[in-house]
C-alpha cells in the first residue's frame, strides 16, 4: 500500500513536471495529495528530476525519478490539479484517482485538430502583426511545417534544440521561395507568426513564476532552456536569410 | 482605430490564444475562455500602445491577462496559468526577435543589441505583469 501511493504521487508529479508546470505547483500538489491520502510527503522537484519521501509511522519510502523532457501540455496540469483536489474534499477514493491519473495520458485533441490549430493560430498571429491575403495563407502553411518538423523529429527522440533549428531553417527557406512567387509578400511578418508555435512562451512563463516564488534553481534553469531554445529558432532562420541574401 | 479594426484584432487575438490552447492541449471546457483572456488582453495593448509606448502597455495587457485569469480560474477550478499561457501569446515579442537577428546578420550590432534590450524589456513587461497580480491574489492573512 505505501509504495502504491508513492508511486502514485511520484507519477502525479513527473506528469505535472513532464507538462511544464511549475516546479511550486509539483510540489504543493504532490505533499496536499499525501496529506489526503494520509501520508506525510516531502517533495523535492527541480526541472530535471523529482526526489520523493513518504512516510508513514515511521516508515520512509524515498523515490527519485529524473525527468528527461518537458512539453506544453495544460490540459494534463488542470487534470492532475482536479485530482488533488478531489482527494482532498474527499469526493475521490485513492483507486478512483489512480484510474483518472492514467486518463489523463490520452491525448485531448487528434492530430488533424492540431494541424488545424496550428493554421488558425499562425494565420491570426500573422494578421496581428499587419498581415493580410496571402500572408496569412502562408503564414498559416508554415505554422503546419513548423509544427509537423517538430512532430515527426520528436518520433526519433531530437532534442528541442535540434527540431527548434531545423524546423526554423526549413519553414525560412519556404517562406523565402513563397516571397519570388508573390514579391509583395512581407518576410518577417509571415515567419515571425509561422513561427510562433515553436516559441517557448510557456516555458519563459514558468520560469517567471518559480523565481517569484523564490524557487531560484528551477526558475532560472527554465529560463535559460526558453533562451537557448529562442535561440536556436533564430539561428535556424539566420542561416536561411544568409543563403538567400 | 476604428470600430472595425478593433474588433477585427480581438478576433485575430480570439483565434490566436484559441489555437494554442488546442495545441497545449487545453481541455474543450475551458477553451473559450482562455481565448477570451487573450483577446481582452490583446485589446487592452491596442488602446494602451498609442498613450504609453509597447512596454508599458504590455505591462498593462499582461496585467489583465492574469487578472481575468485568477478570477475565471477560481469559477472554473482551474489553475490561472492554464488561462495566462494562452493569453500571453499576442503578447510575445516574436518580432523583436526577428529583427534584432536580421540586425546582426548584417552587422548592424548596434541596433540588433537594441532590439534585444527591447525584447528582454517586453518579456519582463509580461512577467511582471503576471507576477504582480498573481501575487497580490495570493496574499493570505496570517
Amino acid at each position: 500500500m505505501h509504495i502504491e501511493v508513492a508511486k502514485f504521487i511520484l507519477v502525479a508529479g513527473e506528469m505535472l513536471l513532464t507538462s511544464g508546470a511549475e516546479v511550486y505547483r509539483a510540489e504543493e500538489t504532490m505533499e496536499r495529495m499525501g496529506a489526503a491520502l494520509g501520508y506525510n510527503v516531502e517533495a523535492f522537484v527541480t526541472p530535471t528530476g523529482i526526489l520523493l519521501t513518504v512516510s508513514y509511522q515511521g516508515e520512509f519510502f524515498t523515490k527519485v525519478r529524473r525527468i528527461r523532457y518537458r512539453t506544453q501540455n495544460l490540459g494534463r496540469i488542470a487534470g492532475v490539479n482536479a485530482i488533488s483536489r478531489g482527494l482532498s474534499m474527499g469526493t475521490l477514493t485513492f483507486e478512483e484517482a489512480k484510474a483518472k491519473l492514467q486518463e489523463l495520458r490520452v491525448p485531448a485533441y487528434s492530430t488533424g485538430q492540431k494541424l488545424i490549430a496550428v493554421m488558425v493560430a499562425s494565420g491570426s498571429l500573422t494578421f496581428i502583426l499587419g498581415g493580410s491575403g496571402w500572408e496569412i495563407i502562408i503564414a498559416a502553411l508554415s505554422g503546419l511545417i513548423a509544427y509537423s518538423v517538430g512532430f515527426i523529429l520528436e518520433r526519433f527522440n531530437a532534442n528541442s534544440y535540434l527540431s527548434s533549428s531545423l524546423a526554423s531553417f526549413l519553414v525560412a527557406n519556404c517562406v523565402y521561395t513563397a516571397q519570388v512567387l508573390l514579391p509583395n509578400i512581407s518576410v518577417p511578418t509571415v515567419l515571425v507568426g509561422g513561427l510562433m508555435v515553436l516559441v517557448p512562451g510557456v516555458a519563459m512563463a514558468s520560469a517567471v513564476k518559480d523565481i517569484v516564488q523564490g524557487e531560484l534553481l528551477s526558475g532560472t534553469s527554465r529560463a535559460v532552456e526558453a533562451i537557448a531554445i529562442a535561440g536556436a529558432l533564430a539561428a535556424g532562420s539566420a542561416i536561411a536569410l544568409g543563403l538567400w541574401r | 482605430m476604428s470600430f472595425l479594426d478593433i474588433s477585427r484584432q480581438f478576433m485575430a487575438a480570439f483565434l490566436a490564444s484559441g489555437g494554442f490552447s488546442i495545441l497545449f492541449n487545453l481541455s474543450a471546457k475551458h477553451l473559450f475562455f482562455a481565448s477570451l483572456v487573450g483577446a481582452m488582453g490583446w485589446l487592452g495593448y491596442q488602446f494602451v500602445v498609442p498613450i504609453s509606448g509597447s512596454i508599458m502597455a504590455t505591462f498593462l495587457a499582461a496585467a489583465i491577462v492574469s487578472l481575468l485569469a485568477e478570477v475565471l480560474s477560481r469559477i472554473l477550478k482551474t489553475p490561472a496559468s492554464t488561462l495566462t499561457v494562452p493569453g500571453i501569446i499576442p503578447l510575445v515579442p516574436g518580432m523583436r526577435v526577428y529583427r534584432s537577428m536580421e540586425y546582426f546578420l548584417h552587422g548592424n550590432n548596434v541596433n540588433g543589441l537594441d532590439e534585444v534590450a527591447m525584447t528582454l524589456l517586453v518579456s519582463g513587461a509580461i512577467a511582471l505583469g503576471i507576477a504582480v497580480v498573481g501575487s497580490l491574489f495570493r496574499l493570505k492573512k496570517r
